[in-house]
């Protein structure tokens, strides 16, 4: 048994019940094989660092789990056959997983650590961008008639602020860095040691000049 | 033709920042991190310039080579 994960990206029109309806799909698919979903994680929506399939965002969901390899190439296959999948990938977290062993402990941990561990490992991604709203709704999926509309509008809203407010900071400083044919230059963090490297190649080369003389006399 | 006259260079010792505090993790799930280790034109900073160890290095590039694939990080920043 190997444990693996997978970082999906979702359509991003897609309602909470999609998605729920998506990962229920799919924990079925891994139980059928043999295998168990360890946690499921929904990240929100996000924007993406570049197009995949046109669209410049995305809804990000983790799956985690537990099952032969068999079990990763059909949930692979499927994941590409499927629509609402732009873009998908597969990490091998575990190469030998006792899955009794998951089993005994997940019914202890769905309830309680799931739902921290995940926040406590995990916070940087969702909460560096209005994504906790979503997650929110998620959450009370009760509500989830009026809450997949509301926060939907309010990230797509949101998104394109931020992505005006990150586009300004990157040009400028890129702008200066232009004559690029020293990769160093680009780099503002290693500028000193940049203009040392260059120096020392001057200053290395001489030398070796000097010693050819010496050499040669 | 005299000598040239020997630059003296600063070498500042460079710490590899995940040695220096094991608490972060290299994770392709995490881009905030990974930000600091690529150029604005989303190159993975070399090793020489960043200090990073050779054993959190390799790490590192796969990390965000992995990030790249799902959009995490850019692949390259175009030129506008």
């Amino acid at each position: 048994m190997r444990r693996y994960e997978s970082v999906l990206i979702l359509d991003p029109q897609l309602s909470d019940e999609d998605v729920q309806n998506f990962t229920d799909r799919y924990s079925g698919l891994i139980k059928e094989g043999g295998g168990e979903i360890i946690r499921v994680q929904d990240w929100g929506q996000r924007r993406l660092a570049y197009l995949v399939k046109k669209r410049d965002t995305g809804r990000y969901l983790l799956l985690d789990y537990v099952g032969m390899p068999a079990v990763l190439n059909e949930v692979e296959r499927q994941f590409k056959i499927s629509e609402q999948v732009l873009k998908f990938i597969s990490v091998m977290l575990d190469d030998n997983v006792d899955l009794d062993a998951f089993k005994e402990q997940a019914p202890a941990e769905k309830p309680a650590s799931t739902q921290p561990t995940p926040a406590a490992a995990e916070t940087a991604p969702p909460a560096a961008e209005p994504e906790a709203q979503p997650a929110q709704a998620e959450a009370a999926p009760e509500t989830a008639a009026e809450a997949p509309v509301e926060p939907a509008a309010e990230a797509q809203t949101e998104a394109p602020v931020e992505a005006e407010a990150e586009v300004p900071v990157e040009a400028p400083a890129e702008t200066p860095a232009e004559p690029d044919p020293a990769p160093q230059a680009t780099e503002p963090a290693g500028s000193e040691t940049a203009q040392d490297e260059p120096k020392a190649e001057a200053s290395d080369e001489p030398v070796s000049d000097e010693a050819k003389k010496e050499g040669s006399n | 033709m005299g000598k040239p006259p020997r630059q003296r260079r600063y070498h500042r010792q460079k710490i590899c920042r995940f040695c220096a505090d094991p608490s972060i993790r290299i994770d392709y799930k995490e881009p905030d991190i990974l930000r600091g280790f690529i150029t604005e034109r989303g190159k993975i900073i070399p090793r020489r310039i960043s200090g990073t160890c050779a054993k959190h290095q390799r790490k590192l590039t796969t990390a965000i080579k992995r990030a790249r694939n799902i959009a995490l990080l850019p692949f390259t920043v175009p030129r506008r």
